[in-house]
């Protein structure tokens, strides 16, 4: 934890990404971090997106019937196809910010920053492969 | 907790903690670090930058921590939507197979499982994004986790029932 994600004031929010945080109302929130702020904002969309990804893939088809050209056939409309990549990176982005203010909580050490930084390229590398199956085979 | 339980008043006139004062040293800021159920973070930033870590000594690092728990299944999730995805792009046959796979009645449980922790993590991350945004509805805070805990119960049982039922009729047809 640094000086920066510590209350500005009584009552403001720890800026720490989890679940704290209220008793500042609107100006407290004002005060906080940029991922802070992006950690939210992904989180109000997915809240959303990942809902409607879930249904189309499990509640509407049956997954287990579900073959290689029906699921071609969705991702060739580009709509879909960006939803799905938005979804990818939306979560990516907060699972990432999330993990890395939930770490900066625990101890500021050496190893919590490696952790991060994993934590960082793996979403890195999971965006990248997402990337390329949605971009390189239905573009 | 509601202010109105809290058994003493920090000077800045926030509330106070209910450890002991020692628990909660003063701080590089105005005040003791306390967390928005109005307990007391002890150590941590409010000993400064070096200080122990810093954690909610009790009642809400419980929700806290399932919604971490939900929060790492749902990124499981996108995790698998991606491994879905990339398999579809190197091999059709495989990914038949890989749907197959998830066809079976293990396979569309652990499934159900994951969109509960799904619908979980979002309906309670609204609830804390609300109470952040409104502070006044800090005093509704038993009735929020209540609505979210029967909107999650009231979504996610047909739901599961949609997602397994395949799996059921087929074994009871054989």
């Amino acid at each position: 934890m640094t000086a920066a994600q510590l209350p500005s004031r009584p009552g403001a929010p720890v800026a720490d990404g989890s679940d704290s945080g209220s008793g500042g109302g609107e100006s407290a929130t004002q005060d906080q971090p940029w991922s802070w702020h992006a950690s939210r904002a992904a989180a109000l969309l997915l809240v959303i997106l990942v809902p409607v990804h879930f249904a189309a893939t499990f509640l509407l088809a049956d997954v287990g019937a579900t073959t290689a050209r029906e699921m071609s056939d969705r991702l060739a409309d580009p709509i879909w196809r960006f939803l799905t990549w938005l979804i990818v990176a939306l979560a990516l982005v907060h699972a990432t910010l999330s993990t890395a203010t939930a770490l900066r909580r625990r101890a500021a050490t050496v190893g919590t920053t490696l952790l991060t930084v994993a934590v960082g390229v793996l979403a890195g590398g999971l965006l990248a492969t997402a990337s390329w199956a949605l971009f390189s085979r239905w573009v | 907790m509601a202010p109105t339980e809290l058994t003493e008043q920090v000077p800045t006139g926030r509330p106070a903690a209910n450890g002991s004062p020692s628990s909660a040293p003063p701080a590089a800021t105005d005040g003791p670090r306390i967390d928005w159920t109005g307990r007391s973070l002890r150590g941590g930033a409010a000993d400064g930058p070096d200080g122990p870590p810093a954690l909610a000594t009790t009642g809400a690092s419980g929700s806290r921590r399932l919604a971490m728990v939900a929060g790492a299944v749902s990124v499981a999730y996108i995790a698998w939507i991606v491994v879905d995805l990339a398999v579809l792009a190197v091999s059709g046959s495989a990914y038949l197979s890989l749907h197959e796979a998830l066809g079976s009645l293990g396979a569309r449980l652990v499934l159900c499982v994951a969109w509960l922790a799904i619908l979980y993590h979002g309906l309670d991350g609204l609830r804390v994004i609300a109470t952040e945004f409104a502070p006044v509805l800090q005093a509704r805070e038993r009735i929020l986790r209540g609505a979210v805990a029967f909107l999650v119960i009231a979504t996610w049982i047909p739901t599961s029932l949609v997602i397994v039922w395949p799996a059921v009729r087929r074994w009871f047809a054989a």
